[in-house]
């Protein structure tokens, strides 16, 4: 129970929105009002012209068109409490803006210290200093770490033989498709035979692969 | 809009007097309990006196003076005394926890009928706020209930200020999620709320 959770604090402008939006409510309350009161003044004029008392009629629409006159006013009054309004909050945002980058500009500063081109230039040599010992010691010992191209070329071998065990079966005549489609016009130019020798040995090739 | 279509109990007869047998009397003010809340459901009516009056109704176009009245019966005549009506808000206050008084030090004011659960009027409240981007701007209660150019959903339109205080002192403070400011032509009321 002693653990109350924090509540939004409400600030002096969160106050000073508030009281302009009250007073836009307000305004809003009074145009609604008028606009019921000439709605009323029009049907009470109508009457009055319907019963033939012109004076009276003429007076309720003399009054009416003052109203509207009014409303019109309220407008721009509305127009320009909401555009203060609008213009508060924006404010309220750039200065969230200016602060947040106030922060991440302090954020950096303290990074860039941290990293000064000194510092690492030192560091960097001395990561540079330690490999090359390791390097020595490698030399001496007759091993180096790294597998020769030999090597590389057998790992390479054995990875492909595996392949071709796991996934050869259902990807090889994909394969051989390609290789087909590809080599068929590259054929021609390279042999100069007749054109049945040809045919024979493009059948020919496309099922190498698939033999191997 | 159509009238309300009462269930058929509100057309059986001992419903209207207050049954001696407890088990059967339980029943009784239960069934009681479910045709108001689903009366006032239907006619989104926020708050109720205990004779039954309807106090408000989130409809304005809708004349609650011209409303079938739900404690009464006139195609069979009957209707609920009074003192019966009394007991069954009493349930529906502390049995079913489904209704509230307005002012507990006055229950003549009227109680507050929660077909909808001040937790659920919460949410769509803060829902409202965080879709339209209004988080953490102040609002008034004006702007929050009644404006027409403020994008209110249906259900929240002329949200009655009684059960906007409820849902904002019950629920959004206690999970801290919601800030009143009093109107500054009435210190007692709630003008403007701040919710994030």
């Amino acid at each position: 129970m002693g653990q109350q959770p924090s509540t939004p604090k409400i600030t002096a402008q969160d106050r000073a929105i508030f009281q302009m939006k009250q007073q836009r409510d307000k305004l809003k309350q009074y145009q609604k009002r008028l606009n019921v009161v000439v709605l009323r003044q029009t049907n009470l004029a109508k009457e009055a012209l319907s019963k033939g008392d012109k004076e009276r009629a003429l007076f309720y629409l003399r009054s009416k068109k003052q109203q509207q006159s009014v409303i019109s006013k309220t407008y721009e009054q509305l127009d320009n409490l909401e555009n203060l309004i609008g213009t508060i909050e924006f404010k309220l945002i750039e200065k969230d803006v200016v602060y947040g980058l106030t922060q991440g500009n302090q954020v950096l500063q303290k990074l860039n210290t941290e990293m000064s081109v000194d510092k690492i230039d030192k560091l960097m040599d001395e990561v540079e200093d330690e490999r090359l010992k390791v390097d020595e010691v490698s030399e001496i010992l007759g091993t180096k770490n790294a597998l020769s191209n030999s090597e590389e070329l057998e790992v390479d071998e054995e990875f492909e033989r595996m392949d071709r065990e796991i996934n050869g079966t259902v990807q090889l005549p994909d394969v051989a498709n390609d290789t087909h489609k590809v080599s068929f016009p590259e054929t021609p130019s390279t042999e100069l035979e007749p054109e049945e020798a040809q045919k024979e040995e493009q059948q020919n090739t496309p099922n190498e692969p698939l033999v191997a | 809009m159509e009238p309300y279509e009462f269930p058929k109990i509100h057309s059986f007869p001992p419903m209207y007097t207050q049954q001696p047998n407890a088990t059967i009397l339980d029943n009784q003010l239960g069934s009681w309990c479910d045709i108001i809340l689903s009366y006032c459901e239907y006619y989104k009516i926020s708050s109720i006196t205990l004779t039954g009056t309807v106090i408000y109704s989130q409809f304005d176009d809708l004349d609650i003076t011209q409303l079938p009245p739900v404690f009464e019966n006139k195609a069979i005549d009957r209707a609920v005394n009074d003192e019966f009506k009394s007991t069954i808000f009493r349930h529906l206050i502390h049995k079913s926890k489904k209704a509230e008084y307005i002012n507990a030090k006055s229950p003549e004011a009227g109680v507050l009928i929660y077909w909808r659960s001040l937790v659920d009027w919460a949410n769509l409240i803060h829902d409202f706020v965080e879709n339209t981007g209004q988080s953490g701007t102040v609002l008034t209660v004006y702007e929050l209930t009644k404006s027409e150019d403020s994008g209110l959903p249906a259900d929240l339109k002329n949200f009655d200020y009684n059960m906007l205080v409820k849902v904002l002192k019950n629920v959004l403070i206690k999970q801290g999620k919601a800030q009143i400011l009093m109107s500054e032509d009435d210190p007692e009321q709630i003008g403007g709320v701040k919710i994030v």
